[in-house]
Formats: C-alpha cells, structure tokens, sequence
C-alpha cells in the first residue's frame, strides 16, 4: 500500500474517464462517416475497463468496437454507393454516446473529487498535535 | 575520654566505581509497515517532489497527455513535504524537551 493509496486510485479514475471521454468524442464525430462499400464500416469504440492488480484504481484494458449490423440507406446515386444502390452508415447510436458522454463526465467529477478530499483528510492529519 | 575516632580507612580501598556500561547501539527496529526505516521514508517523501517537477515540466512542454496526473503529484508533492515539516517540528520539540531537563 503506497502512502497515498486514495489520491492514486483517484487519478487512474481520472486517466479511464478522460479515455471514455476521448473515445466518446471520436465516435460523435465520426457519426456521419461512410466509407465505401468494400471496407468495414466505422464502428463505435468502446472503452474496456479493468481493475489494477495488487494495487488500487482501475486501468484501460483495451478499446474495443461495437459489433452488429450498421444501418443501411438506399441511395444510388451516391458515390460511395455498392453494386445495389445502398450506402452503409457508420454504427453509432447517438442517442447512447450522449448518455455515455454524461457517465465519463460525472465519473471524472467524481475521481476529481475524490482527490480533493482525500488531499484534504491527510492534511487534517498532519495538523493532530501541532501546538 | 572520648574514644579515639576511629582513623578514615584509606579511600583507596573502597570499592572503585564500576564503569557504567555503554548504552548499547541502537539497532534499526524492524520496519512495522511497507514504509521501511526513517532515511526510506524521507527518500520517497523527496522523490514525490521530484515527480512534481518532472511532471510540471512535460505540461509545461507540452508532452503531457494527462491533466489531472500533474494535478495529483502536485498534490502529493505539498503532502509530503507538510509531512517532513511536521516530522522535523517534533523531533526538534523533542530534543528541546530533552535539553530543558535539570541535570
């Protein structure tokens, strides 16, 4: 257990929500991407969480990217359109990535905090039998 | 008559003092926790601050991904050396009280 076990397990929190948050804003912005019709489709990335061992606070394990069918639109006169006149939008659900974004925001207000007070306590510590 | 006073034996044969036996060097207790002994303890307590600086100097560079890890060490960093403040404070008000007792 290191000295300051709460402050560090605060800031790997902070380190994941920031990662969420970069995630999150990859895939709102590349909502509207198409690609052609050969290669895959952009597909929402997703954060992978995992706890650290042997010490506290959490770490990335990985990004990892939404599977399943992405919409597709009929529209032939696209360029980017295959053989049968259908475009292939990008598998992101915007609905959810604004939820997600709410979550990594309150989670690194969270973290933050948690830092403070804990910074806050030791210092109320150190002032126990100070004249 | 008054008795003789008896004469003062000699002085050279009384018992000779016996040295007083050396307080016995002070062995460094076992560490209690994972923090190790007093000059470990200080070393990290000092590589907190360096972690500071170094941190505050990639930010400053700009090579710092992470906001909140320069905000955490510095925090870190004003613990400890509160902490070594404090530390310092009671052992000298310890070796004062010890110099004030009367011989």
């Amino acid at each position: 257990m290191s000295m300051f076990e709460a402050i560090d397990a605060a800031g790997s929190g902070s380190s994941l929500a920031q990662t969420m948050l970069d995630a999150i804003s990859d895939n709102i912005a590349n909502a509207e991407t198409i690609r052609p019709s050969g290669q895959q489709p952009y597909r929402a990335k997703l954060v992978v969480a995992s706890a650290r061992e042997g010490t506290a606070g959490v770490s990335v394990a990985g990004i990892t990217e939404r599977g399943g069918n992405p919409p597709m639109e009929y529209d032939p006169t696209n360029p980017m359109a295959d053989a049968n006149g259908y475009v292939t939008h990008a598998q992101v659900d915007m609905t959810e990535e604004m939820s997600n974004l709410i979550l990594a925001q309150r989670l690194y207000q969270a973290n933050a905090s948690v830092a403070n007070t804990a910074s806050a306590s030791y210092q109320a510590g150190l002032q126990i039998g100070v004249k | 008559m008054s008795a003789p006073i008896a004469p003062v034996s000699s002085a050279l044969n009384a018992d000779p003092i016996s040295s007083i036996d050396g307080i016995g060097g002070l062995s460094q207790p076992a560490p209690a926790n994972g923090l190790g002994n007093f000059s470990d303890l200080l070393q990290k307590l000092s590589s907190y601050e360096v972690d500071a600086n170094n941190k505050a100097e990639q930010l400053a560079t700009g090579k710092l991904t992470n906001i909140h890890d320069y905000t955490v060490a510095a925090a870190k960093a004003t613990l400890a050396i509160e902490l070594t403040t404090a530390l310092r404070n009671k052992a000298v008000e310890a070796y004062q009280e010890i110099m004030r007792m009367q011989v």
